[in-house]
């Protein structure tokens, strides 16, 4: 199985700054579930570049803003 | 727990037990490489067995699910199902080619039939198994 992707995320930090916003929420927004988010928060899963733009653009904030590439 | 993990574990668990009560019963026959009048309704009997509980633990989990059950894969999930699904049909492939091999060395017509339908479970039994591990160990 491959290793976590090497992309880290502020999603947790961005959810807290927007009236602490639950995963259930976010997930509703983009059309996800809720355990993709929690996948997603927690690096396990790297999503699409259409889940990620759709994922910024609820905290009204640039893709690069939620994440960033940590790999050499 | 998601619903389509649920889902998965049921197969994972149903799939092999009732297909092994059906293997286990027509050992003798497949020893014998003759099917015995007793064994006949074995098959149709596996089959619409099979599809009761399926049929009665999806609609169980459907009604806990809730709202979750009528939601759509999300991309993650497609995902999981792709990859398990490839894993499944490689195998049954696999499969496939060495039942097919049996022919030569003078199987019935008998075992091969029950050949092909063992791989078939064998390969559905690890795609059931490898969509639980996406969901529990990620992909």
């Amino acid at each position: 199985m491959a290793g976590p992707p090497p992309i880290r995320n502020t999603i947790r930090r961005l959810r807290f700054d927007h009236g602490e916003m639950t995963q259930q929420a976010l997930a509703d927004a983009i059309g996800m579930t809720r355990q993709t988010i929690v996948a997603i928060e927690q690096g396990k899963y790297s999503p699409s570049l259409e889940a990620a733009f759709k994922i910024a653009r609820v905290f009204g904030v640039g893709v690069e803003e939620v994440f960033q590439w940590e790999g050499s | 727990m998601p619903f389509r993990e649920r889902t998965a574990w049921i197969s994972l668990v149903v799939t092999p037990l009732i297909w092994g009560g059906y293997f286990w019963k027509l050992w003798p026959d497949l020893r014998d490489g003759a099917l015995q009048p007793g064994s006949v309704g074995l098959f149709v009997s596996t089959v619409v067995l099979l599809m009761i509980v399926q049929i009665v633990m999806a609609i169980v989990l459907a009604i806990f699910a809730g709202k979750a059950a009528e939601t759509p894969m999300d991309e993650r999930e497609q995902l999981i199902d792709l990859k398990a699904a490839r894993v499944g049909y490689y195998l049954l492939g696999g499969l496939l080619f060495f039942v097919s091999a049996l022919w030569i060395t003078g199987a019935s017509a008998l075992v091969m039939a029950n050949g092909i339908l063992a791989a078939m479970v064998i390969a559905e039994t690890l795609r059931a198994g490898k969509i639980v591990a996406g969901y529990r160990w990620g992909l």
